[in-house]
């Protein structure tokens, strides 16, 4: 299914629908591959998180897991 | 004179087409989606003003969960676009927008300021405020911020809107204003 671009032209008020380049194609096909893998990616960090947070919750994480987790928190959070 | 810009009328002042376009906020172009489309733009914008704001109403075409909202200038399709971690995109991440399998209401909004958009010997910083919803429960409200950082440096003519992923939907809109200092 081809894609369009549509524009807006500020100085004359006329919309136009342009059609894709192959090249343009090209690139929102790498987009959309890139944004699914990183919600994929972003899913399983969030059902693993929930799952350790549950476990905390009951008391039955480790020592280890709490001070990796935390050190990937402070590492997340640098200035 | 940085500011030619009377503040403080008088009764019976006459304003000049000068005076009245450096009035506060200026409309530069509004464009809404008849139908589902790739992407969403206003080109041609003037360098005569001191700052942009940009107001975007979007809502993604497919079901995929949390789609982002994404943003280029000037078709810069490459991987100019830096984010606050200092990870580099080909388009900026400015937040997210409502997916097509809720209700048809919903909707998500950013509010966009580009300040000194039209310099042409500094390159470009930008604020967003996103809400977004995504389904009955889930919603996403932040502020996103971002550089543009192109090879010249350049002014902004052209303001384009688009998804992540699938198109955006018939209904999204996109206004761009002017600001005056």
């Amino acid at each position: 299914m081809p894609r369009f671009h549509h524009v807006y032209d500020a100085t004359t008020g006329q919309v136009s629908t342009v059609r894709f380049t192959v090249e343009e194609e090209a690139e929102a096909d790498a987009r959309e591959a890139a944004e699914l893998q990183r919600q994929q990616q972003s899913e399983a960090e969030r059902a693993r998180r929930r799952t350790l947070a549950e476990k905390f919750r009951q008391g039955n994480g480790t020592e280890a897991e709490t001070q990796a987790e935390l050190a990937k928190v402070l590492e997340e959070n640098l200035p | 004179m940085a500011n030619s810009f009377n503040a403080r009328w008088s009764a019976g002042d006459v304003l000049t087409a000068v005076e009245l376009n450096k009035v506060g906020l200026v409309f530069v172009g509004d464009t809404t989606l008849a139908v589902d489309t790739a992407d969403i733009s206003v080109a041609s914008i003037p360098s005569g003003y001191a700052h942009l704001l940009i107001v975007a109403s979007l809502r993604n075409s497919g079901a995929t969960n949390n789609p982002q909202a994404k943003m280029r200038f000037n078709d810069d399709t490459g991987a100019n676009y830096v984010d606050a971690n200092g990870s580099t995109e080909t388009s900026a991440h400015i937040g997210y927008m409502t997916e097509d399998d809720i209700t048809p209401d919903a909707n998500a909004v950013q509010v966009v300021v580009v300040p000194f958009y039209a310099s042409t010997t500094v390159k470009k910083t930008f604020l967003s405020a996103s809400a977004a919803r995504f389904g009955i429960t889930t919603a996403d409200q932040a502020v996103y911020s971002g550089a543009w950082n192109p090879g010249s440096v350049a002014a902004i003519t052209k303001v384009t809107m688009l998804p992540g992923v699938n198109s955006l939907n018939a209904g999204s809109r996109l206004t761009v204003y002017g600001m005056n200092d």
